[in-house]
Order: structure tokens, then C-alpha cells, then sequence
């Protein structure tokens, strides 16, 4: 009997590539999330500059009743400047990619210039914060490491700090409900940190995952892990690390901790991110390859760097 | 690459003798070197032409046309660039520290001397980290900028700007490649002088100008250390920089106050006392003639190469007067 098989008759095509790509790994974006935004008018310079005054002094002192007058106060300013810089990218890609590949290429790479885009002012944040914020060292955990893991200790001693400090935190209470395993929230300051850290925040003993928060609709976004004492903490993909920076030469991981107007971005008026394509026709004499890039302006500075601390820790 | 190409970059530079960084924003595909001071003199064994290409070529190497000594055949004699004395491709973004290497001891002198299992690939202004000591504790986990790198495989180097301490016998360093990427940089304390207008010494290079503000976090560690507990949250204005000595002087009597002592390695675990930068007092930078803006924040990374020096280096020896291009092309596969 003469059976046809696709030994004998293969498909003459021999697979089907689904045009609907794969998900691109994009990392949750923390940094960027709390931050203090200001505008950049156009036409003004390179530097935007902030200032702060400096409190005048309590009157303790009832007025004579002489009538004399007390001597006037004064007070001074600090200027916080930043200077607005330029980012991009671009890629560039030949027509035959775009005419003979499956899937929507040109589609997909704007795709990918978007994420870089957003990706990138996460990190350019991030990395402002390492430069310049200050740190403290955890030292409430047990792994026998400098910093130790983070604990519930250190967290008690960054909060503290910053409450000294005046710093304003930026959660509101979440009033505790009737529903079982959940706890109330304390109003609370903003924790950003790799997400490596996860396991370590899940053992302290006081943390509470955001599955047990009152309303557990109420956790923001999908990167809040959960909440100790009065800090809501946020993880990603990329969180800061500082390689080898430990006293054992383990990887440090500092969780930012930061509370209102800590950090500020700077918006340029008249030029917001820009998405540019320049098609074949237009970029090439012979019309066969196109860009596609994007362009920003970031600028990133601590705003009040008594407003925010890294409580570097190991894990 | 597309229809629109990129043009290549190019400038000249006179030598200092020490190597040279050239910033190229776009980053390149090749570049090359001329030394004019070299070709127009008489021949010797000197490098006149120097030639990288990032993508076929490792870190640090490059390919050389050196002249001919004179009474040989006046022809350009080329060669390939021993490892370390050619081109760097560089990106100052990237922070990953460099390989561990062993250390024997650091010393107790005045500036402690760390003795390493090699020091070769180090050059004074480095910046290393340094951690798992046995003694010297307390130095774990701080950055320090290196001066005086002596020898190669058993070599040492100074921790320029640390305080005296007790010896330690072993332990390990990487260095670290570049500072964080943002300015104005937070930095570690290492001493404070007690004096009308106190002097303040920082485990790196710092960068600050006259008329910045910085905060100080001055932890108290033991009874003695770090001390100068008086000075922790007071933000105090620049009023003078050194280079040389890598401190500041702030406008903070700290005479009467208790003296600063680095902890020791028995302190345990304990936060580096530091100074944060806090913004500018304008009225002083203008009184001191310096540019208001200088504290801005700013994102400091650059891309570039940096060419070694010497005279069979791409960047010569001091006086040497040196043209170079760079630029980008496409790469074709040939393999």
C-alpha cells in the first residue's frame, strides 16, 4: 500500500512564525515614581535653579513692654541647581528587514525605543540618588556582614532620621478593616530597591506584604511589595546594586528611602521626549534605510538631601 | 549606520607625558593617532602612527608604525602594542568594579601603604575598594583614591588620603573604574582638622568648588570615634579646595569641638561619617569669583578612549605634539 507521508511530502513551508512577538522583559519602573516634577521654561538657560529658605528663628521672647523694638531676622538661601541635559538613541534599519521579516519590525523597534526611553529616565534617577543622597549602613541583621541584611531596626532608624528631619511622607493611612490577616498601614515614606531584596524584606517579622494590606486594591501599582513601619516599599528588576561594596565584598543593595520633594526632574518646556522616524525615502538616497531614534532632556537632582537616606544593605 | 553617516572627529593635543583621555560622544569604530613631534624629528624607535579598532582589537593594545633608528632603512617599522600601552575604549558609566586581587598588609604609616599581590594595571588617581581585611577593619567596604603606585606583581600603593591606622595583614581591593555617574558626589571623611575654619580630608577625590553647600553625617561609633559628633546634620559652605590634599575647607569653627577619630578595626559594624552635598551659597561663590553653577547636578559619563602614554604609546611623551581621528564605518562580516 503506497501511503503519503510528509516523509515523502514535507510541507513546502516548514513553520509559521506568529507575528504577535513575545513579551519584551520590561523592568518595573520605581525611581521615577515619587520624584517632585518641575518645568524648564524655554528660552531660560541651561540651569534650572531651585531655592530653599532657611526657617527664621521662634520669637520665644514677649515683646518689652517698654516699647523698644526687638532686633529684625534674616535668612538665607540655598540654590539647588541642575543642569538640563540631552539623551537619545537610534537605530536604523535596512528595507529588506522590513520587507522580508514576518513580523511588524518597524512596529516592534518603536516598541523597543519606547521602553528604552522610559527605562532610561528610571535609571538616570536612580543613579542620582547613589551619587549624591547619603547612606547608612544596616546593621540590625545577622548575616555577620557590613551592612548586615536589611531589618526592622534600621528602617526604625532611617524613618526616625527623616521625621527628624521634617521630611513629609507620601502614603497616606490605610485605615486597618475587618478582614482577617490584614493590618492597618501607617502613613509612610517611599522604599525603592532591587528586587533581589524581596526575600530579605519578606523575613522581617513586621513586614506586611501587600496581599495583607486592609484593601489590598489599595497598593499601588503592581511593584509595591509590601510595607514596615512607616516605609511602603517598591522593587524592581533594576534597583540599584553597588557590586562589591560590602566589608566582605558582597553586593550592597540600597534601599532609598525618601519622603516629599526629596527628588526632583526637570521637565524641558518645548521639547518633551520625541519619537523620531525618518523614513527610507527622506534618510537615504536610495530609500532603503530608515531610523527611528528618541530624544530627551532629563535633568535629576536631590532636591533636600535631608529628605532621603540609602539604608545600604546585603542580602 | 544609515543614509546619514556619521563624520568622523578629530583634534591634536600637546603630551603631558601621562595618558590622555579624548571624549568622542559618539563613540567610534577606529581611530588613529599621528605624532607630528616624532615624524618631524629625526628618526629613531619612537611610535609615529598608532592605530585601534575597538571591535578586533583588545583593551589597552593597538597596532604601531615606529620610525626607523637612524642609518637603518628610513621605512616605518610597524607592530603590535603590548597589552596596557595602546587604547581604552571607555564608557564611565559603567561602574562594575574590577577583578579582586589580594592584598598582604596595609601599613600603619602616617598615609597607609597597601602592599598587593600586583599593582600592575593601577596608576596614581585610581580609585579601589577595599574589603575582607584581617585588621583594618573599619576601611571595609570605602572607596579610596590611590598615589604613589610602586612596582608591578608585589607592588604597593597609598591610600592618599586615608588617616593613620593600625596595620592589617590581609585582605582584598578592586578598583573601581569610574566615579557614580552624577555630580555633585557624596564622599566619605577620613580626618577634620579642629581650627577656626576646619579642613575637611575625603577618602576620594571629591570635585566640590568654593561655595557649595555640604551636610556632614558624623555618626558616634564608640566613646571616640568618630568624635566630632558636634558637626553631624550642621551643613557648612565650602570656603576652599585642595587638590593636592583632596579636602575642603568649610566655614565651621570645630576648634572647640571633640577631635575626629577614624574608627579602628575592633569598632564593628558602624556608617562612614560623610558629607552630602546640599546646593550653593551663591553670595559666596560670587564673592570668591566662582561660576554659581558649578554645583549643578549633571550626569558626568562620557564615552571616549584614553591613550597611554609613552614614546611607543599613542600619546606620546610630554611635549609631544599629537593629531588624531576618529570616526565610524560599517563592519562587514569576512569571516
Amino acid at each position: 500500500m503506497a501511503l503519503t507521508t510528509i516523509n515523502t511530502m514535507p510541507p513546502a513551508v516548514q513553520e509559521h512564525f506568529d507575528k504577535k512577538m513575545l513579551a519584551v522583559h520590561i523592568p518595573d519602573l520605581i525611581y521615577g515614581f515619587g520624584v517632585m516634577r518641575r518645568d524648564m521654561p524655554a528660552n531660560a538657560g541651561r540651569y534650572a535653579r531651585l531655592g530653599r529658605l532657611k526657617n527664621f528663628p521662634l520669637a520665644m521672647i514677649p515683646l518689652p513692654t517698654s516699647g523698644i523694638t526687638p532686633p529684625s531676622v534674616s535668612t538665607t538661601r540655598t540654590d539647588i541647581d541642575v543642569e538640563i541635559q540631552f539623551f537619545g538613541q537610534w537605530s536604523s534599519t535596512n528595507e529588506q528587514v522590513v520587507l522580508q521579516n514576518e513580523n511588524a519590525v518597524l512596529n516592534d523597534f518603536s516598541n523597543l525605543h519606547g521602553i528604552s526611553l522610559r527605562r532610561t529616565e528610571d535609571a538616570l534617577i536612580r543613579d542620582c540618588i547613589m551619587s549624591s543622597a547619603a547612606f547608612i549602613r544596616a546593621v540590625g541583621g545577622g548575616n555577620g556582614d557590613i551592612p548586615t541584611e536589611v531589618s526592622a531596626s534600621d528602617i526604625d532608624a532611617v524613618t526616625t532620621e527623616l521625621i527628624g528631619n521634617d521630611a513629609k511622607r507620601m502614603f497616606q493611612l490605610l485605615h486597618g478593616e475587618d478582614r482577617f490577616g490584614s493590618a492597618p498601614i501607617s502613613n509612610a515614606f517611599m522604599g525603592l530597591c532591587h528586587s533581589n531584596m524581596i526575600p530579605s524584606l519578606n523575613a522581617m517579622p513586621d513586614f506586611t506584604e501587600r496581599a495583607s494590606y486592609p484593601r489590598p486594591d489599595m497598593a499601588l501599582e503592581q511593584t509595591e511589595e509590601g510595607s514596615i513601619h512607616k516605609v511602603r516599599v517598591f522593587v524592581s528588576s533594576q534597583g540599584a546594586i553597588m557590586p562589591n561594596a560590602s566589608a566582605l565584598g558582597n553586593d550592597v543593595y540600597p534601599l532609598t528611602i525618601m519622603g516629599a520633594e526629596a527628588v526632583v526632574a526637570i521637565d524641558q518646556d518645548s521639547f518633551t521626549s520625541q519619537f523620531v522616524y525618518r523614513p527610507a525615502y527622506i534618510n537615504d538616497p536610495l530609500a532603503r534605510n530608515s531610523t527611528m531614534a528618541w530624544v530627551a532632556c532629563f535633568a535629576n537632582a536631590i532636591s533636600d538631601d535631608e529628605w532621603i537616606l540609602n539604608l545600604q544593605c546585603t542580602i | 549606520m544609515s543614509g546619514i553617516m556619521i563624520q568622523p572627529v578629530q583634534g591634536y593635543f600637546t603630551s603631558d607625558g601621562t595618558a590622555k583621555f579624548l571624549e568622542i560622544p559618539g563613540g567610534f569604530d577606529w581611530i588613529e593617532t599621528l605624532n607630528l613631534t616624532v615624524a618631524a624629528a629625526a628618526a629613531s624607535d619612537d611610535g609615529v602612527k598608532f592605530l585601534f579598532d575597538p571591535h578586533s582589537m583588545a583593551q589597552g593594545t593597538g597596532y604601531q608604525e615606529q620610525s626607523t633608528a637612524a642609518g637603518a632603512t628610513n621605512a616605518l617599522r610597524p607592530s603590535i602594542l603590548a597589552a596596557g600601552t595602546g587604547f581604552y575604549n571607555i564608557d564611565t558609566s559603567n561602574q562594575e568594579p574590577g577583578a579582586s586581587v589580594a592584598l598582604t598588609a596595609i601599613s600603619a604609616d602616617p598615609v597607609p601603604e597597601v602592599t598587593a599581590a600586583t599593582v600592575v594595571g593601577l596608576n596614581n588617581g585610581d580609585t579601589v575598594r577595599i574589603y575582607n581585611t584581617v585588621g583594618a577593619q573599619q576601611l571595609g567596604g570605602i572607596d579610596f583614591t590611590i598615589g604613589n603606585v610602586t612596582g608591578g606583581v608585589g607592588g604597593t600603593f597609598e591610600l592618599s588620603y586615608m588617616a593613620q591606622i593600625a596595620a592589617a595583614t590581609t585582605g582584598t581591593f578592586r578598583k573601581i573604574p569610574f566615579n557614580p555617574i552624577y555630580y555633585p558626589r557624596n564622599r566619605v571623611i577620613t580626618k577634620i582638622s579642629q581650627a577656626t575654619q576646619a579642613v575637611v580630608t575625603l577618602s576620594v577625590t571629591h570635585g566640590y568648588n568654593v561655595g557649595q553647600k555640604v551636610r556632614f553625617v558624623i555618626p558616634e561609633v564608640t566613646a571616640t570615634a568618630y568624635g566630632m559628633t558636634a558637626l553631624n546634620d550642621v551643613v557648612a559652605t565650602i570656603v576652599a579646595v585642595s587638590t593636592v590634599n583632596n579636602t575642603i575647607t568649610i566655614d565651621v569653627d570645630t576648634s572647640a569641638m571633640t577631635a575626629f577619630a577614624f574608627p579602628l578595626t575592633a569598632d564593628g559594624d558602624f556608617t562612614p561619617a560623610q558629607i552630602v552635598p546640599a546646593g550653593m551659597n551663591t553670595a559666596t561663590a560670587l564673592q570668591y569669583g566662582v561660576n554659581i553653577h558649578s554645583d549643578a547636578s549633571r550626569n558626568t559619563a562620557q564615552l571616549g578612549v584614553l591613550l597611554m602614554a609613552g614614546a611607543n604609546s599613542p600619546a606620546g611623551v610630554d611635549g609631544d605634539v599629537i593629531f588624531w581621528r576618529a570616526g565610524q564605518s560599517f563592519t562587514i562580516n569576512n569571516q
